[in-house]
């Protein structure tokens, strides 16, 4: 292949490694001949429509390009990948199978069917995935922070926050690990350092808006005229309402009617200011934020 | 020898466009409308997560456990005109732990859920509507109840 199409694939590669599969896709609109049958040049296309959300053009040219070069490991991981956001499961999980039969012990394609199988909710075979990818790659981010996930979908909201801690450590600017960061943050009560992480990996995807819709609802849960709704967020707000019952009859039951009246009033309050400053706050963000 | 953890085991696709509700939103639906629209609502959702049936089945009886729950609170407290009100808080308690469990029950597959990152459906007017009809159909079992009693 001569050197200008060695340079725009390794070009193309490289926008994908940056987080712009937009210019990946331009790069690889320029390759003629034998350099656009390249594996690469599938591999790359593939990941960047992906990544583009464009999943079924990318389940087309990976399944393409692994039929023109045979099983390339790398290829089976993509598109597993986008066969799963494409909520076509089962097909997800044959084509990293596939993989596999080919080398059992291979992290990224035990991650990625770990990822499928949490998308199915069969979190305890994704985190027997993900410990077995651990051994054959132990100081990986993508290790922690598919444990973050397991964690997550298993409801260990501490764990989740622990290894996602971890994750940050490999690679402290990876959005996906600052993103779960931010969840775990604010599972576990820090609303704080969870809105930090959120905007920080919303700004480095500007393209992403569930990231974005994420660091919006942080940003609102730090509002100040938040804090009093502070309790909901951090218990389940049954049991804030059962213990608010609770002591309303509870006053009422020791003689202390007045009291009792006087509590009721407040929680009334209480529940009106909950229900009608939140989407004022919100609208504000909003209009702040530009939606 | 076989390698018990790559075998398939994943039999169905998942589809994208259905809209579960946000857990959370149910609560409401239980604390306004009482143990069967929670019930209802929670039956309903468990199927757009696609939690399996036994677990569905559980959030049915769950809901048949405080319907019982209900009429004994009912039975209990009737008589007295002092005790409306306790029937109504106490029936409210009932319906909200009972969503507790169903909630519960749901939880994996919401995880499971959240991790596809797509978005949850609006439950305004499901939620409205199972909230008076449950409302209005516990209201008739407990009369029903209350005369065969």
């Amino acid at each position: 292949m001569n050197e200008p199409f060695e340079a725009r694939l390794q070009m193309a590669g490289h926008w994908l490694q940056l987080g712009h599969p937009e210019r990946t896709l331009v790069e690889l609109q320029g390759l003629t001949g034998e350099a656009a049958l390249d594996y690469r040049a599938y591999l790359f296309r593939g990941a960047a429509l992906h990544a583009l959300e464009r999943n079924s053009e990318a389940i087309d040219v990976l399944r393409a390009g692994l039929s023109q070069h045979g099983p390339v490991l790398a290829m089976f991981h993509v598109l597993g990948s986008a066969l799963r956001s494409d909520g076509r499961l089962p097909e997800a999980e044959a084509a990293l199978l596939q993989g596999l039969s080919i080398d059992p012990n291979e992290p990224d394609l035990l991650i990625g069917y770990a990822h499928v199988c949490l998308a199915a909710g069969q979190a305890q075979k994704a985190s027997a995935l993900v410990e077995r990818a651990a051994s054959y790659a132990p100081e990986s981010a993508a290790v922690s922070a598919a444990r973050a996930q397991v964690a997550f979908a298993l409801g260990k909201d501490r764990d989740m926050h622990r290894h996602s801690t971890e994750a940050l450590s490999h690679d402290p600017e990876d959005p996906g690990a600052r993103a779960l960061h931010g969840t775990a943050s604010i599972l576990t009560g820090d609303a704080r350092s969870g809105y930090t992480s959120l905007a920080s990996a919303a700004a480095s995807q500007p393209g992403d808006a569930d990231l974005r819709a994420a660091a919006r609802e942080a940003k609102l849960i730090n509002h100040p005229l938040m804090l009093p709704l502070r309790p909901f967020a951090r218990f389940n707000p049954l049991v804030v309402w059962i213990g608010a019952v609770a002591v309303i009859y509870g006053l009422r039951a020791v003689g202390l009617g007045p009291l009792s009246f006087v509590f009721a009033m407040v929680w009334l309050a209480f529940c009106v200011y909950s229900w009608v400053v939140p989407p004022l706050v919100r609208r504000w963000i909003n209009r702040k934020w530009g939606s | 020898m076989p390698d018990e953890l790559l075998r398939p085991t994943i039999g169905t696709p998942v589809d994208l466009s259905v809209r579960p509700w946000r857990l959370m939103s149910q609560t409401y639906v239980a604390f306004f409308g009482g143990v069967i629209a929670s019930t209802v609502i929670a039956f309903l959702n468990a199927r757009r997560l696609g939690v399996d049936a036994v677990k569905r089945r559980l959030i049915l009886l769950t809901g048949l456990f405080g319907l019982v729950a209900v009429g004994a609170v009912f039975v209990l407290l009737d008589g007295d005109d002092d005790m409306t009100s306790g029937i109504r808080v106490g029936t409210r308690v009932v319906a909200v732990l009972c969503c507790l469990v169903q909630l519960r029950l749901q939880r994996p597959m919401d995880r499971a859920f959240q991790l596809r990152g797509t978005d949850y459906g609006s439950l305004w007017g499901a939620g409205i509507a199972a909230a008076v009809g449950g409302a209005i159909a516990e209201l008739f079992v407990l009369l029903l109840a209350a005369r065969v009693v």
